[in-house]
């Protein structure tokens, strides 16, 4: 019997599949349409969670479809509409296809301090990428580092807006916040109300662990633990961990990490202009 | 600094703000339905024509005084709000029955409405809202509603916080939800602190609560202006944490808000005769300030910063917001930024606690440890707890 992903990509014309994630209900692979080399989405829909399953599908291809070409490749594109297996008001599997994107993710890239100017431009690469979800209302959510990828040009690539949510449109999650331990925001908690300033923390926490090799909040032990920290606790300045590093950047990290959303810059945009008064090589 | 003058019921009021404003001792004036009438009733001018008596005389090209139209729509939800004389004649509650708040049509309509009055008296838009219980209940969703659909009108518009103690006290849960308040980018916050008990000077015995009230309004004066209303000599440390402008008035329901001020058996009109001691940052009646005065009248006359025992209802007025302006004055030139202006208001408050130890050691008939808790220790442990969540 065919799995799931096979029945997908049959639908989709993909064939010599790769895995590129370790299984689960959402399965990635490197693939080949024709002669090109794409990534295949496939999500198996099981019940009870069948309509938020499909519905969480479809915004993220109808997000991908909407601002990747207008991000410049800053956001992923997609390379297909969403396909479904079976009955396609309720399919029992759905997939899609993504362009194949060269480069590495930030995961391979950690594990060494960064330069303030390698790290500048990951906050700045980030920001311009998330203007363009931001400007459509949608806050990312999972901005971890396997959903972010720096192309062989240099430019910074979201993936993986999955989880994204619409402002505007009801919440798909409820008291569930999706999120990767370390790299979840505040309002990333049980009962927390994501919004574009949870985007902004989370570029902090990118730009910090990358020049310090630490997370500004320790994710390590219980959740429940960790959730209260994210909360209550107020980072570390990052210049007490990299005093290397000019006033102006270090406080445009630390205002990212404000535990306080009001504090923060409110968006990419907001952060976009700070950053702009920034230039390279201004190490203190 | 800014000091705008609360709507009362009192008769001859709308005189009183005028010569006060005259004076050059308050900035403004802020009207509300419950209390300034659509049309004129004896002693009563309409707000058309409050306003306008407001504004005349003023130099050409002069913008003359600040006036807002605050809809007080938190009061006329809260339950047991029923001084609806006067109140009713105010068209805030097209289509709906008043209060009805329960869908986004009627949000829509509400805040349209208020806007419409607030268009016709010539005043800035400021959003309506409800008293917020809890940063996650059902109340505070709907004031961020509002707030966000009184944006979506009006792009410029302030937004109303109206919070009770159990909302301030909220932690990481309040931060959150004046972050989800910031979003809508509003030119101005009008803050208020809705006390659970009319008494003046204001219950301050909730240390968290005022602590979490001044770290609102730091996080919200970070992008725009903060009008702290129904402050009155708390604006002392409001100014510290980033307000521009502090709400007070001659009457208890002026400088202290509580939902008694809109019920029929609320407290009325009260304290018109409360002699200021800027010195001890207290307003004590008249038989205590003379109390004093004969047990040491050189003291008593310091507290007071050189003033007389005011002897009727103007020197009163006069000398509260004199003392008041000063003590602004003297907050707001200590520093643009708020960590700038901590040590003068530690100097203020350190210097009035020594004050009240020589105080309650003359043994004057109300000056004792219990007014003193009631007038500072409140007050300086809510400052102390804000600033130290600060470092």
């Amino acid at each position: 019997m065919a799995e799931f992903y096979d029945e997908v990509a049959k639908v989709l014309g993909a064939t010599n599949l790769s895995p590129l994630r370790p299984g689960g209900q959402k399965r990635v692979f490197a693939a080949k349409r024709g002669g090109e080399d794409v990534v295949l989405k496939a999500v198996e829909v099981l019940p009870p969670r069948q309509a938020e399953v499909l519905e969480r599908a479809r915004r993220e291809v109808t997000l991908l479809a909407k601002v990747s070409e207008a991000s410049g490749r800053r956001i992923v594109s997609v390379r297909s509409g969403l396909a479904t297996v079976g009955d396609p008001t309720a399919p029992s599997a759905v997939g899609w296809l993504e362009e194949m994107l060269d480069g590495q993710d930030l995961r391979d890239l950690f594990g060494t301090q960064w330069t303030r100017d390698e790290a500048l431009d990951l906050v700045r690469g980030v920001a311009e990428a998330l203007t363009y979800l931001h400007a459509l209302e949608v806050v990312h959510r999972d901005l971890s580092p396997g959903n972010v990828r720096r192309r062989g040009d240099g430019t910074w690539t979201l993936l993986d807006p999955g989880l994204a949510r619409h402002l505007a449109e009801f919440s798909l999650t409820g008291l569930y916040q999706p999120g990767t331990p370390g790299f979840r925001s505040p309002e990333q908690v049980p009962g927390g109300t994501p919004d574009t300033y949870s985007d902004v923390y989370c570029v902090g926490i990118l730009a910090f662990a990358v020049l310090t090799g630490r997370f500004p909040v320790d994710p390590s032990g219980a959740e429940d633990a960790y959730f209260k920290r994210l909360v209550q606790q107020q980072p570390t300045p990052v210049k007490t961990l990299r005093p290397d590093l000019d006033e102006e950047f270090a406080a445009i990290i630390d205002r990212c990490l404000n535990r306080q959303p009001a504090r923060r810059y409110l968006d990419a945009d907001e952060l976009l202009g700070a950053l702009g008064k920034l230039t390279p090589g201004a190490e203190s | 600094m800014t000091i705008l003058l609360h709507d009362g019921r009192r008769g001859g009021h709308a005189t009183w703000l005028k010569e006060t404003i005259t004076a050059g001792l308050a900035d403004g004036a802020i009207l509300n339905p419950f209390a300034t009438p659509l049309s004129a009733i004896p002693r009563h001018p309409s707000a058309t024509t409050v306003i306008a008596d407001l504004r005349d005389g003023q130099p050409p090209g002069s913008a003359g005084p600040e006036i807002l139209f605050d809809s007080a729509s938190w009061a006329a939800t809260l339950p047991g709000t029923d001084s609806w004389q006067g109140y009713d004649e105010w068209d805030l509650w097209p289509h709906h029955a008043r209060g009805d708040l329960s869908d986004v049509g009627a949000i829509a309509d509400h805040v349209r409405a208020v806007f419409k009055v607030q268009a016709e008296l010539g005043v800035p838009y400021l959003a309506p809202t409800v008293a917020i219980d809890t940063a996650t209940g059902q109340a505070a969703e709907t004031a961020l509603e509002l707030s966000a659909e009184a944006s979506r009108q009006q792009p410029g518009c302030k937004i109303t916080v109206c919070g009770m103690n159990s909302f301030w006290r909220a932690g990481p849960a309040l931060d959150a939800y004046i972050g989800r308040l910031a979003r809508l980018r509003a030119s101005g916050c009008y803050v208020i602190p809705l006390r659970d008990r009319a008494r003046y000077p204001a219950d301050m015995t909730d240390t968290a609560a005022l602590a979490g009230w001044l770290r609102s309004i730091h996080s919200l004066s970070l992008r725009s202006r903060v009008i702290a209303a129904y402050t009155d000599h708390l604006g002392v440390i409001a100014a510290a944490a980033g307000a521009d402008t502090v709400g007070t008035g001659w009457d208890q329901g002026q400088r202290v808000c509580s939902p008694d001020a809109f019920r029929t058996s609320g407290p009325g009109g009260q304290n018109i005769n409360y002699s200021p001691h800027p010195g001890l940052l207290a307003r004590f009646t008249e038989a205590v300030a003379r109390g004093l005065e004969d047990l040491a009248s050189t003291f008593a006359g310091a507290m007071r910063w050189g003033e007389p025992i005011p002897s009727d209802m103007r020197g009163h007025r006069e000398q509260h917001f004199r003392a008041l302006n000063e003590q602004l004055t003297a907050v707001l030139n200590a520093g643009a930024v708020p960590a700038d202006r901590y040590p003068a208001v530690r100097h203020m408050l350190t210097g009035a606690d020594l004050s009240w130890d020589k105080a309650v050691a003359l043994g004057a008939q109300g000056v004792s440890h219990n007014e003193k808790a009631m007038w500072l220790d409140g007050m300086r442990s809510g400052f102390e707890a804000y600033v130290l969540a600060e470092r």
